[in-house]
């Protein structure tokens, strides 16, 4: 389940964030992290398509990563309801289920995890074989990406609905 | 400030705001009227123009005679009661009762439509109600160019923009409705019930109309027919963006009396949201076409609405970051199912199908994937897939699809449907309107006639006379 929420009262009567997977911060992360992705395509792409016609020597990435990052999602998104359900295994946890990515986020975290390093390297490969100075460039901002999580995280976990910092608790 | 100020303070607020938005609306038309215009060629367009700009006239009268009382006494009907009506006992439930107003404020001879001081909100909604329908009317205008008759238009128009969608409205669009109340049915910003319906309706019409003269070569495979000015199609679309923010806006809920925004089903919602989620939607729909296409300007800006589209019937509950993704993905395969729907002999001039019923179905099933669980009222199913695929299929298929085809089909076995042939290689504007949209200009006819007759003669031979030029 997307909704952070359990019931209509509860919902209607939320103050702070409504949105869906308001209790799942690290999957916000990897939603910003993928969608800023795109957006770096975009960018590279913009110097190589021309008359329609792109020159872009693996068009497949895209789709790769669009594939990998639906599929992490959806996995995502069945294991949060899953974890919501088992509510004896939260309690006893006892803390967030926020964790680095990579580290304990299972199938999604390293399909999600794939996506990116296949668009990444691919990004790297291409900029690398035309200039070294693209890749030098390119590699600093993959870098600044990869930490990205640890850096977000904290500050998403603040703006958790009450309702679902009481659940986690 | 006395308690009776305040209190219409509230009104007049609300009041002023769905006032607004709806004239902000009517940008949705400008557009469609400059994109559909600049997607013609020179010889159709005020002929294209004016078959658009008649969508106000027809959509408008049939939403004020029958639409707005179809949107009031549907929702129950067939599945938790029956049509709403005079007839109707209103004290046998407690719905009914609830209902009663809103249905007796629909009838065309209501109190509630005409100036009165003791109901100041129903005519302003009405007034937004018929702006949503005469965009979903207009949504089928565009596709249809170049060969349609306008009396054909006139009565698809009627059907689609005053009845089909309404129904689709009344069942999934409205806090009584059936898809709401028994299946948990989420399309905030109207995925389902505007575009997939008109976007689907559009294809059932298609089907039966025909691909343009010339659009297809001797073995079947499409040709490119050019937009006559793509800039004018693409400031069309701007301002279809900017009204588009006003539909969206309108969407939101906020009566006298409330403590706050709403949807439609009565979850709550931000104003906000909806400022930041279109923005982002329409730039990650541009991008999305912009590399699917490979820099085609004519998907690339069909795109932003695309992605806007996509991602529609969750926006009040998104997250931007999802927004980008969800939008970005429903634009990147929109070219290729225009595409694909091109290669199947289906002639759709604006793509239509790929930007409303694609991305319309897309955005509607999006949600039973991504807001999942959301409850809408005590007793009222969470948000689901199945919801969604249900309200899906009967926005498509049953208020879409076959509605489009059935009526396209009755008017082309009565010959109303198509012009005659020698009206479309002449063109609609000379042929329907008896004047050239570019009289002063080279069009086609201009030198056709001049290659054939004495460059003196040229203005008496050109149709109606209508040629400005003396040439040596």
């Amino acid at each position: 389940m997307s909704s952070p929420f359990n019931s209509f009262k509860e919902f209607s009567e939320a103050e702070g964030a409504i949105y869906t997977f308001a209790n799942n911060p690290t999957l916000i992360g990897i939603l910003i992290i993928l969608s800023a992705l795109v957006f770096l395509y975009f960018i590279y792409a913009s110097f190589s398509i021309k008359k329609g016609q792109s020159t872009a020597k693996n068009p497949g990435v895209l789709g790769l990563l669009i594939a990998a990052s639906a599929f992490s999602l959806a996995e995502s998104a069945y294991t949060s309801y899953i974890e919501q359900t088992d509510k004896t295994v939260s309690q006893k946890s006892g803390s967030a289920q926020v964790t680095r990515l990579g580290q304990g986020l299972g199938p999604q975290g390293l399909m999600a995890g794939m996506g990116m390093t296949i668009a990444g390297s691919t990004i790297r490969g291409r900029r690398g074989r035309r200039s070294p100075y693209g890749s030098r460039t390119l590699n600093s901002v993959w870098s600044s990406l990869r930490r990205i999580p640890s850096r977000l995280f904290p500050r998403l976990r603040s703006r958790q609905t009450p309702a679902a910092q009481r659940r986690k608790r | 400030m006395t308690p009776e100020a305040q209190e219409f303070l509230g009104t007049f607020v609300s009041e002023s705001y769905y006032f607004y938005a709806s004239v902000f609306m009517l940008l949705i038309h400008a557009g469609f009227l400059a994109y559909e215009g600049g997607a013609s060629r020179s010889k159709n367009v005020l002929a294209t123009m004016v078959k658009n700009l008649l969508t106000l006239a027809s959509v408008g009268l049939a939403f004020y005679f029958f639409g707005w009382w179809v949107y009031n006494a549907f929702p129950l009907f067939p599945l938790t009661g029956g049509l709403l009506g005079p007839w109707t006992n209103f004290s046998a439930s407690e719905t009914l009762t609830a209902m009663q107003p809103y249905v007796e404020g629909s009838y065309p001879w209501s109190d509630a439509l005409a100036p009165t001081t003791a109901d100041h909100i129903t005519g302003v909604f009405w007034f937004a109600f018929a702006l949503f329908a005469m965009t979903t009317a207009s949504i089928l205008s565009g596709a249809l160019i170049e060969r349609v008759k306008i009396g054909a238009y006139m009565v698809l128009s009627v059907v689609l923009g005053g009845f089909t969608w309404v129904v689709a409205a009344a069942w999934g669009w409205n806090a009584f409705g059936w898809l709401l109340s028994n299946f948990g049915y989420h399309d905030f910003g109207c995925s389902g019930v505007v575009h997939a319906v008109s976007g689907f309706f559009t294809l059932g019409v298609l089907i039966n109309l025909g691909p343009r003269i010339g659009k297809y070569d001797a073995e079947g495979k499409p040709r490119p027919i050019l937009p006559h000015n793509l800039p004018l199609t693409m400031v069309g679309l701007m301002l279809i963006f900017v009204g588009f923010y006003a539909f969206l806006a309108a969407c939101l809920v906020f009566l006298p009396g409330y403590t706050g925004e709403t949807t439609i089903y009565n979850t709550p919602m931000t104003l906000a949201s909806i400022g930041v989620n279109t923005t982002l939607a329409l730039a990650a729909g541009l991008i999305g076409a912009y590399i699917s296409s490979k820099a085609d300007p004519f998907f690339t800006i069909s795109g932003g609405l695309g992605g806007i589209i996509s991602v529609s019937a969750g926006m009040d509950l998104y997250h931007p970051a999802l927004v980008i993704l969800l939008a970005f993905t429903g634009a990147f395969v929109m070219p290729k199912v225009a595409i694909l729907v091109e290669k199947m002999g289906i002639d759709d001039a604006v793509g239509a199908v790929g930007v409303h019923a694609w991305c319309g179905l897309f955005g509607t099933l999006m949600v039973g994937i991504f807001a999942t669980g959301y409850p809408q009222g005590e007793g009222v199913p969470l948000t689901s897939f199945g919801g969604q695929l249900l309200g899906a299929f009967v926005c498509t298929i049953i208020l879409g699809f076959i509605p489009g085809y059935g009526t396209s089909w009755t008017l082309k076995k009565l010959n109303l449907l198509r012009v005659s042939r020698e009206e479309e290689i002449e063109g609609l504007d000379v042929a329907d309107l008896g004047v050239e949209g570019y009289p002063e200009y080279a069009t086609m006819s201009f030198v056709t006639n001049q290659q054939v007759q004495p460059a003196a003669t040229v203005d008496q031979q050109s149709p109606k006379g209508s040629t400005g030029f003396v040439t040596e």
